[in-house]
C-alpha cells in the first residue's frame, strides 16, 4: 500500500489519471480478473454473432439466398405433422418444417382463398415442403386439409376441379393429376400436392406421393349420392358437386349434391338432398320453391314437378320431393328437358339400393336445417 | 375597536367572496369540461376511452403521391404483345414517355412487386422475377440512384421472396430488397379512407423515396374476383389485414387513395385465370404475352380484367366503380389514348 507521500502525481497533471506508484497484490490479482472476466465476455460475444440463436436476426439479402440453395440449410422437423404420412420424403428428398393452420390463421397461408376452404367446413391445414436435395429450387408442396367430413373434402375437390379433367375414383376416394400437380379427395381430407414445376423429376415425386397418400391416409366410402349419380345413373364422377350450405345462394339450403349430367356446355343442373323425414322434405321443397318463384313466374310442370321460367335467363327449376328427399333441376332449357331429366333422377332415387338410402342422412341436424336467415341473392 | 371589528369584518366579507368565486367557478369549468359533449370546446368527454389513448404520431404520403404531371400527349397505357419480356417492358414504359418521363437521375426509386404467396413463380400466384429484372434495369438507366423492392406477403416474407424467385431477381439486378418486420411499420394517415385512415404501413421502405412503380401479375381472386395493380397496394398494409377481406371491394377502393404510384406494370405474360389468388396448378395459368404500362392503375386493371383474364361479357368487380368514384382513375380504358405494340416477329 503506498503511503501518502508516495501518492504525489507523477505525471500530474489532467487529474483523471491514476497516480499512485504502487498497488497492493490484492489490487493486482482483483485487476486481472476483471480483464479475464472482460476478456471472456469479449470472446463470447464473438462467438455468438457467429452462431446466433435466431439466424434470421442477421440474415440479409444475400444470405437468405444461401438459405434457398444450400441443402439441408431449413431446419427438419417442427410441428406436429397430424394424419400426414411420414415417409413423404423418399431417397433424393427430404422434408422442411411442418406447418399448421386452423381457421383463424389459415389466411397466414392462404389469404384470399381461406375463405373458400371454410365455406367446406374446414378444420385443419397441415402442410410440408418437400425438396429435391440435388436442387432445392425443385420442391413439392404438400396441402393436407382437414374439412371435417368426407363430404366436404369431395366438395372442396370438386371446386377446385378444371371442369376438363376427369378424375380416377376408388371406392374409397377420388384424384386426378394435373400437369405439376396431385389433387385427393380421401375420407375428410382434401389434399393438393403442388410441383414447382413440371418436369421429369416433380411428375416421378408426384406419382410416389400418391402412392404413399393412399397408403397412408385412410379413406372412407363415397357418400350416397355418388353412389346415386354414378352407381345408378352412369354420369361422371366429375360433374358431381357439393354444397354444405348457400345452395343457389340460399342460405337455408345446405347439404344438397348437384350434377350436370350434359357437362359443362349445358347449364342444366339437377340436384337432390336427403331430408330426416318426408314431411320436413315436403316443407323444404316447398320454400326452395318458393324462392325460385321470386326470379321467375309459373312454367308449368314436368315430372310431377311445378317448375319456374327464369325472368332473365329463360332457363327452368323446379323441385319437389319424393320420400324423404328432396329433388330438384335448375338450368332446363325447356320443359321437356327438365322433365326428362328429373325423370331419370326420380328413376335412380326408386331404384336404388336400400343400403344406400339408409346412407342417406343429412349432414346437418333437423334444427339446423329449420333455421336459416333471409335468402341471400 | 367597532371600527377595526367592522373593516375585519368586510376584509373576510371579500375573502370569502372572492374564495367562493374561485370555487364557484372551478367548479363550473370542471363541470362543463366533464359533462358538455365531446365535440364542443375542451370538453373532456370520452365515452368510448379513444382520447384517452396514448396518441401514435401519423405519418403522410406527398399530397400527389408520387405520379409525374399528367401529359395530354402521352397515351395513358402502353400496352405491348410478344414474349421476349425485357423488350415488352422497355415498349409498353416507351410507349407512355419512356423512362425518362418518369425516373431522373438521383431518384430513389421504390419497386412493389407481388410476392403474396411461397409459390415457383410459374404458377402465376406471384410477379415473375423476369419482369421485376427488366423494370430494375430500365429504371436504373433512368439514372436511379437506389432501387429498392418491398412487399409484406401473406405467408413467410423470407420463404416467399426466396421461392418466387423475387429476392434473387432483385440482388442480381442491384435493387436493395426490404422484407417486413415490425418496427417498420407505422401508422399512415390516409384522408378519406374508409377502412384505412390510420393504419399500419410498411413504411421503412418509403423513407427518402420519390418514385413509385406498381408490377403485378394477373390472377383470378376468389373474393375480388381479379387481383391486379390496385390490389397489390395490399402488400405495403400491417396489421389485421385479412379482416378487410369483409368489405374486399372497398379496401381495393382505399388502396387505390392510399398510393398514386409514379406508373404501373401489369404482367400479363401470364395469367393466372382460375383458382386464384393461390393457383398451384399450371393449368390454371395461360400465356397472356401481354406487358400493360399505365400512369392509371384502373384502367390497366380493366384492361387485364376484359383483355388478359378475358372477362369482357362480366360486369367489372365492383372495387373498380367504388375507386373511379373517388377519382383515382378511369376504368374506361378503350376511351382514351392507348398505344398497342407488337414486340418481336
Amino acid at each position: 500500500m503506498a503511503d501518502g507521500k508516495e501518492e504525489d502525481r507523477l505525471f500530474v497533471k489532467d487529474g483523471f489519471r491514476h497516480y499512485r506508484r504502487k498497488y497492493s497484490i490484492t489490487e493486482v490479482r482483483w485487476g486481472l480478473a476483471c480483464g479475464a472476466v472482460m476478456l471472456l465476455i469479449t470472446a463470447w460475444v464473438m462467438w455468438r454473432s457467429r452462431n446466433p440463436l435466431d439466424p434470421e436476426l442477421f440474415a440479409d439479402g444475400a444470405e437468405l439466398l444461401k438459405v434457398a440453395v444450400v441443402p439441408g440449410a431449413v431446419a427438419a422437423g417442427g410441428a406436429d405433422r397430424g394424419p400426414l404420412p411420414k415417409d413423404l420424403a423418399a431417397a433424393g428428398w427430404r422434408e422442411d418444417k411442418v406447418a399448421q393452420f386452423d381457421a383463424e390463421n389459415l389466411y397466414v397461408k392462404i389469404n384470399g382463398r381461406a375463405d373458400y376452404f371454410k365455406g367446406f367446413g374446414f378444420k385443419r391445414l397441415f402442410n410440408v415442403v418437400v425438396l429435391n436435395e440435388k436442387d432445392a429450387q425443385v420442391t413439392v408442396d404438400v396441402e393436407m386439409y382437414d374439412m371435417g367430413a368426407t363430404a366436404n373434402a369431395l366438395g372442396a375437390y370438386s371446386g377446385e376441379r378444371a371442369p376438363t379433367i376427369k378424375p380416377e375414383v376408388t371406392d374409397t376416394g377420388l384424384h386426378h393429376f394435373d400437369r405439376n400437380a396431385l389433387y385427393l379427395a380421401r375420407g375428410p381430407y382434401y389434399i393438393r400436392v403442388i410441383g414447382s414445376d413440371e418436369g421429369p423429376v416433380v411428375t416421378e415425386k408426384l406419382r410416389g406421393l400418391k402412392e404413399t397418400l393412399v397408403a397412408g391416409v385412410k379413406g372412407e366410402p363415397l357418400p350416397w349420392a355418388y353412389g346415386l349419380f354414378v352407381g345408378q345413373m352412369g354420369i361422371d364422377p366429375s360433374k358431381i358437386a357439393y354444397f354444405p350450405e348457400n345452395a343457389f345462394s340460399l342460405s337455408f339450403a345446405r347439404d344438397m349434391w348437384t350434377v350436370r349430367p350434359l357437362g359443362k356446355d349445358s347449364d342444366l343442373e339437377l340436384f337432390i338432398n336427403a331430408q330426416p323425414d318426408a314431411a320436413t322434405a315436403k316443407k323444404t321443397a316447398e320454400r326452395l320453391h318458393k324462392s325460385f318463384s321470386e326470379l321467375g313466374t309459373p312454367g308449368g310442370k314436368a315430372d310431377k314437378i311445378t317448375l319456374v321460367k327464369d325472368q332473365f335467363l329463360g332457363l327452368f327449376s323446379g323441385v319437389g320431393p319424393v320420400d324423404r328427399f328432396l329433388i330438384g333441376v335448375r338450368g332446363a332449357a325447356n320443359k321437356e328437358m327438365a322433365a326428362e331429366e328429373l325423370g331419370k333422377l326420380r328413376d335412380a332415387v326408386a331404384k336404388a339400393p336400400q343400403d344406400l338410402k339408409d346412407r342417406a342422412r343429412p349432414a346437418v341436424g333437423e334444427k339446423a336445417a329449420e333455421e336459416g336467415g333471409s335468402d341471400v341473392h | 375597536m367597532s371600527t377595526d371589528h367592522d373593516a375585519l369584518r368586510a376584509q373576510e366579507r371579500r375573502q370569502f367572496l372572492k374564495q367562493a368565486a374561485v370555487v364557484g367557478a372551478a367548479t363550473v369549468g370542471a363541470g362543463y369540461v366533464s359533462i358538455a359533449p365531446a365535440t364542443w370546446p375542451g370538453s373532456l368527454k370520452d365515452l368510448d376511452g379513444e382520447r384517452g389513448k396514448p396518441q401514435t404520431p401519423t405519418l403522410r404520403l406527398p399530397q400527389n403521391g408520387y405520379a409525374v404531371a399528367a401529359s395530354t400527349v402521352l397515351p395513358h397505357m402502353g400496352v405491348a404483345r410478344g414474349t421476349r419480356v425485357a423488350a415488352m417492358v422497355r415498349a409498353a414504359v416507351d410507349a407512355i414517355g419512356g423512362i425518362g418521363r418518369f425516373v431522373q437521375r438521383g431518384d430513389v426509386v421504390l419497386i412493389k412487386p407481388n410476392v403474396a404467396f411461397e409459390r415457383p413463380a410459374v404458377l402465376g400466384a406471384t410477379t415473375h422475377p423476369e419482369i421485376l429484372t427488366a423494370l430494375i434495369h430500365l429504371v436504373r438507366e433512368g439514372g436511379a440512384s437506389e432501387i429498392r423492392v418491398a412487399d409484406n406477403p401473406i405467408e413467410s416474407p423470407q420463404s416467399c421472396f426466396v421461392r418466387s424467385g423475387i429476392q434473387q431477381a432483385a440482388v442480381t439486378a442491384g435493387a436493395r430488397v426490404y422484407l417486413p418486420s415490425p418496427g417498420e411499420f407505422q401508422t399512415l394517415n390516409v384522408p378519406g379512407a374508409t377502412w384505412i385512415e390510420k393504419w399500419p404501413f410498411f413504411w421503412r421502405p418509403f423513407q427518402g423515396v420519390n418514385k413509385v412503380i406498381g408490377v403485378s401479375p394477373v390472377k383470378d381472386h376468389n373474393l375480388c374476383r381479379a387481383s391486379m395493380t390496385t390490389k397489390n397496394w395490399y402488400g405495403l398494409l400491417g396489421g389485421r389485414r385479412n379482416q378487410f377481406h369483409q368489405d374486399i371491394h372497398g379496401i381495393i377502393a382505399d388502396l387505390a387513395l392510399m398510393i398514386r404510384p409514379t406508373f404501373v406494370l401489369l404482367d400479363g405474360s401470364r395469367v393466372l385465370f382460375r383458382s386464384g389468388p393461390t393457383g398451384g396448378s399450371l393449368s390454371d395459368v395461360k400465356a397472356g404475352q401481354t406487358i400493360v404500362a399505365s400512369t392509371d392503375s384502373l384502367a390497366a386493371d380493366a384492361f387485364g380484367w376484359a383483355e388478359l383474364l378475358e372477362r369482357k361479357e362480366e360486369n367489372l368487380p365492383a372495387y373498380f366503380a367504388k375507386a373511379a368514384a373517388r377519382k383515382t382513375g378511369d376504368p374506361n380504358y378503350k376511351g382514351r389514348h392507348i398505344k398497342e405494340i407488337q414486340v418481336g416477329g
